[in-house]
């Protein structure tokens, strides 16, 4: 690659102020020899020159206090979408609640009933909290031979003496 | 307000701080609008997009980090939002009956109306808005990235570097954009006699 073809494709960082001081020199003194490299140069300028005939635009008188009228009001709309939705989701939230409660007591009357205790809702925190009550109801759930099961059953023909007859 | 910096500002502005807002709001109105409108080409989208910009600054402000340079966010906002309104303005062309390809004829004219027109006589308004309008023709007929490469360098000062940061290139592949935008430019000008 000669010379030129190193300088011409550093013009336009040169132009723009994007070369080394080493480089700025090397480009400045090989203008100063070669016409056909400032002919490029020449014409970049002016590119750059009828570029810069763009003017600037002023923004719209008000534009700043538009802007910032319009983001306070995308904030409020934002709380109100809060609340909005919140509200919308209160049916739903206190169908919920209730089929909850309704489903907490007729498991609790149902279960009473599968055990046949006479236990209800108003009794549930009496019973609990009595130790005695909770240990009783705990051996009647868990015992592993209830009567009249398969293991009731085997327990007693293990334990059967025809001599003794039934023990119990 | 006027000497606290940017990042400063918008630190308020994260906390919900409405002057703090309206301080960076005027502070960059003007070049976000100027980047946009030499992007696009066209004044009232230029307008609408701004206020997009500077809304999407108040929405978005919890993700803006301190250490970062405010400007550098913002023009990274300005350049997406410009990027996605070109797309929808070229679908928007490609279904329009009248597929308008250069510029509307009143863009370059708006700004005289802006610029205090008064002081202009009739003769260099016509002279400006005419080549206000073929400097604009001319930018957007560059591919969108070497268009975006000569706005930020050009008219907002940038450094390789920063244009380098905001367009995800290297130095090196900015350097070659702005060659051949350049190139590209000089081919324009040159064919209509400027």
């Amino acid at each position: 690659m000669d010379s030129c073809q190193i300088i011409s494709k550093k013009l336009s960082a040169y132009q723009d102020g994007e070369v080394t001081p080493a480089e700025k020199t090397a480009i400045e003194t090989h203008l100063r020899t070669c016409e056909a490299c400032r002919t490029k140069h020449e014409a970049l300028l002016l590119t750059y020159q009828i570029l810069r005939n763009l003017p600037e635009i002023e923004p719209a008188p008000g534009l700043s206090r538009q802007i910032v009228s319009r983001a306070t009001r995308v904030q409020e709309r934002f709380w109100v979408r809060a609340l909005g939705s919140a509200f919308r989701l209160l049916p739903a939230s206190a169908a919920m609640a209730i089929l909850a409660a309704a489903g907490l007591l007729i498991g609790t009357i149902t279960g009473n009933f599968l055990t046949e205790r006479q236990f209800y809702p108003s009794q549930a925190f009496s019973i609990f909290h009595s130790d005695q009550a909770l240990t009783l109801a705990s051996v009647q759930v868990f015992d592993a031979t209830p009567p009249g099961s398969f293991a009731e059953g085997y327990l007693k023909l293990t334990a059967y003496n025809p001599e003794k007859g039934h023990e119990k | 307000m006027q000497n606290i910096t940017n990042e400063d500002l918008m630190c308020r502005v994260t906390a919900g701080n409405k002057h703090a807002f309206e301080a960076l709001v005027d502070r960059h109105q003007r070049p976000v609008l100027n980047f946009i409108f030499r992007f696009l080409g066209d004044r009232v989208e230029a307008e609408d997009l701004a206020q997009e910009v500077f809304l999407r600054v108040w929405k978005s402000a919890g993700t803006y980090k301190p250490d970062a340079k405010f400007t550098t966010w913002l023009y990274r906002i300005a350049i997406n939002l410009c990027i996605n309104k070109q797309r929808a303005l070229r679908i928007r062309n490609w279904f329009s009956v009248s597929q308008p390809h250069e510029l509307k004829q009143n863009s370059g004219d708006t700004f005289l109306a802006a610029e205090g027109a008064e002081t202009t006589t009739a003769e260099n308004h016509l002279i400006n808005s005419e080549q206000s309008r073929r400097i604009l023709n001319a930018l957007n007929d560059l591919p969108s990235s070497q268009r975006l490469a000569i706005v930020l360098k050009i008219y907002d000062g940038l450094s390789y570097h920063e244009i380098a940061q905001l367009m995800n290139r290297s130095v090196s592949a900015v350097d070659s954009l702005l060659i051949r935008a350049k190139k590209n430019l000089r081919k324009k000008f040159a064919k209509t006699n400027f």
